[in-house]
């Protein structure tokens, strides 16, 4: 995968570049601040961007503002923002892009590299990644009335969803068989009154629908 | 003063021993302190004059030091301290001290007080004299009298006043009379010199409001302060152990790549790795979690609204948010009312049984609002030790007020109003 990779803090944007280099990527471009990201991305074709909120030259959140206007330019190009804390307001802005292709995640959580493998291919492929501690409040957020016509077990399961956890990490965390995975997902799908939509997608389709 | 317990019939001014009864008024220490008084006066009358044609120009400097010695020579009289009719000047305005006080119509006052003294004082310097002149008299003619034998005293005209075995009556009547009178001259002038200056010394309404004006505004530049302290502290750690943690976390993701080249043989490996992983998740959970409540990250960023939206994500109760009418307000107000949000929220899941809360936040033209009601049992009680209690004073120092209406049986209503202080926005918010 080819990666442009924006961080303002020079320790971290080797430690990411020896990292992502060593799961087999191609870091085709990196940039210290909002503006070299923005300079940057015009001159590469990524096949993703991954972001800091917190940036040069504002400080504030200059690498999220970028990623927004990279996805306002480029819609479809697949955006991964990584930030010290998460903010359940800036999951929100990100969710209401129109298209996929968006990952909002910790940083720490590259120390479980095989999980982050997995949402760096579920965000290029289109999908949506938000990280558990933003999803979480966001189900609640979304209000027990909706909620209420779930079952304790399917509740477990919408959450490990909107995490963005697939049916096989949900058997997994909850020692159940794929099987009655997949009964719960159907359940949940029909007892919110989604169809079922792809599987990358459902993530989005979650908290989008808890959202309004 | 006095260390007994004060009676109505004890004095406790000089004003109001005269009013009391001669023999209450002469055997208590208000003649003396009179009389102090008084000798005060006649030591800064002729020091005065001497002083001042030598250095005229000073005089607003020396009428400074007479007004500071003045409010205290009060005190000798019973009365309380003045209040100062100056403004206090800050350190960093020590250099424009002396500019600062000749504009004030408190120094010129003070310059008064200081020629008031000096006629005060040459006039306590002839009645002390009178008066001991008198004593000396009184005194010293009957001793002489006694040694030598009788004698006449001639009075004006021809009337004559002979001191004999006939007349021993009269030198301690005399004595008595001449003390009268001097203690009561000693009261009525000192009461009355000092009562002038108190007039002339104490500070006009308009000066008293404008030092309240700058106590209320070194508050909030105080609060403003610490919550610019609290945000580079947020930075800080942002910059420094956060940044180690993420370094940590992705030694560790290298760490579970070398282990997953090694297969089964690392499997009791990948057991302590899981280990270190979830303990490296709770240090950085951890620190996440006291960083936001030293200074939220997105309170900065985002501002008010998007603090709270986090706050309401985070409590485990529902909390029903509207910020349809907020608009910005200054750094440290917007830090108030987050902390007060998430302080009755706080309270609403520990001690109220709530199920339901609604949060508000709106602004007006001059002020921000925030009101949290919640559906518990009520009696929260700030004097309970909870951090209600630096609330209201953390509003009290911003101008505005925090009010708790927490009946026994609920609801719970806590609201705060504060100024938005916006005119601090620009130096706080640099890039906004």
């Amino acid at each position: 995968m080819r990666i442009l990779l924006a961080e303002d803090s020079a320790l971290l944007r080797e430690a990411f570049t020896a990292l992502l280099a060593r799961l087999g990527h191609e870091i085709v471009g990196t940039a210290a601040d909002a503006d070299e990201l923005r300079a940057v991305f015009a001159t590469t074709a990524p096949d993703l961007v991954m972001t800091d909120v917190r940036m040069p030259p504002d400080g504030t959140d200059d690498g999220l503002r970028a990623a927004l206007a990279i996805r306002r330019a480029r819609p479809a190009q697949p955006v991964l923002v990584l930030s010290q804390y998460v903010a359940d307001h800036y999951a929100r802005e990100l969710l209401t892009l129109p298209e996929g292709g968006i990952g909002y995640l910790l940083k720490d959580r590259v120390n479980r590299i095989s999980d982050f493998e997995r949402a760096l291919r579920t965000i290029a492929g289109g999908g949506t990644v938000i990280d558990p501690e933003v999803a979480r409040h966001l189900l609640r957020r979304g209000g027990p009335d909706v909620l209420d016509g779930l079952t304790p077990r399917e509740r477990e399961v919408l959450e490990l969803m909107a995490e963005g956890a697939s049916n096989g990490d949900i058997a997994r965390a909850l020692h159940l068989s794929d099987a009655a995975v997949r009964k719960h997902v159907g359940n949940i799908f029909t007892g919110l009154g989604l169809t079922p939509a792809q599987e990358n997608r459902r993530v989005r389709a979650i908290l989008l629908f808890l959202q309004r | 003063m006095s260390t007994r317990p004060p009676s109505s019939r004890r004095a406790h001014t000089v004003t109001q021993a005269l009013q009391r009864a001669p023999w209450l008024a002469l055997t208590s220490w208000w003649p003396w302190r009179a009389l102090g008084y008084l000798l005060i006066s006649a030591v800064l009358g002729p020091l005065l004059l001497v002083l001042l044609p030598l250095t005229l120009l000073l005089l607003p400097t020396w009428g400074i030091a007479i007004g500071a010695l003045e409010r205290r020579r009060q005190r000798l009289l019973g009365f309380g301290a003045i209040e100062t009719g100056h403004v206090r000047v800050a350190r960093e305005d020590r250099h424009n001290w002396l500019n600062i006080r000749l504009t004030e119509p408190a120094t010129w006052r003070e310059a008064l007080v200081l020629l008031l003294d000096l006629v005060a004082g040459l006039f306590a310097l002839a009645l002390l004299f009178f008066e001991a002149v008198a004593l000396i008299v009184v005194v010293g003619v009957p001793i002489h009298a006694l040694t030598r034998g009788a004698t006449e005293i001639l009075l004006f005209g021809d009337a004559r006043i002979r001191l004999d075995a006939g007349t021993w009556w009269l030198p301690p009547v005399a004595l008595v009379v001449v003390l009268i009178v001097a203690a009561y001259l000693n009261l009525a002038v000192a009461t009355a010199q000092s009562l002038t200056i108190s007039w002339l010394l104490a500070p006009r309404g308009a000066e008293i409001e404008q030092r309240m004006e700058r106590l209320t505004r070194s508050r909030a530049a105080i609060v403003t302060a610490h919550e610019d302290e609290r945000r580079r502290i947020e930075r800080d750690l942002h910059d420094g152990v956060q940044q180690e943690l993420v370094v940590l976390a992705t030694r560790l993701g290298a760490l579970e790549l070398d282990l997953a080249l090694l297969g089964h043989e690392a499997d009791p490996a990948r057991r302590s790795l899981v280990a270190a992983q979830d303990q490296a998740d709770r240090a950085s959970a951890a620190l996440r979690e006291s960083v936001r409540g030293i200074h939220p990250a997105v309170l900065a960023d985002r501002g008010l609204g998007a603090a709270l939206e986090e706050l309401a994500g985070r409590s485990p109760l529902r909390v029903a948010l509207r910020c349809d009418e907020l608009g910005h307000a200054g750094p440290a107000v917007e830090a108030a009312a987050y902390f007060v949000v998430r302080e009755a929220l706080t309270n609403a899941v520990k001690h109220t049984d709530a199920t339901r809360v609604d949060v508000i936040a709106r602004t007006d033209r001059a002020s921000l609002e925030v009101i949290v009601r919640d559906d518990g049992r009520g009696g929260a009680d700030p004097s309970g030790g909870t951090g209600l209690t630096g609330l209201i004073a953390r509003a009290a120092a911003l101008d505005g007020a925090l009010e708790i209406d927490s009946p026994s049986g609920g609801p719970t209503t806590i609201a705060l109003t504060a100024p938005r202080g916006l005119e601090e926005v620009s130096h706080a918010h640099p890039a906004r």
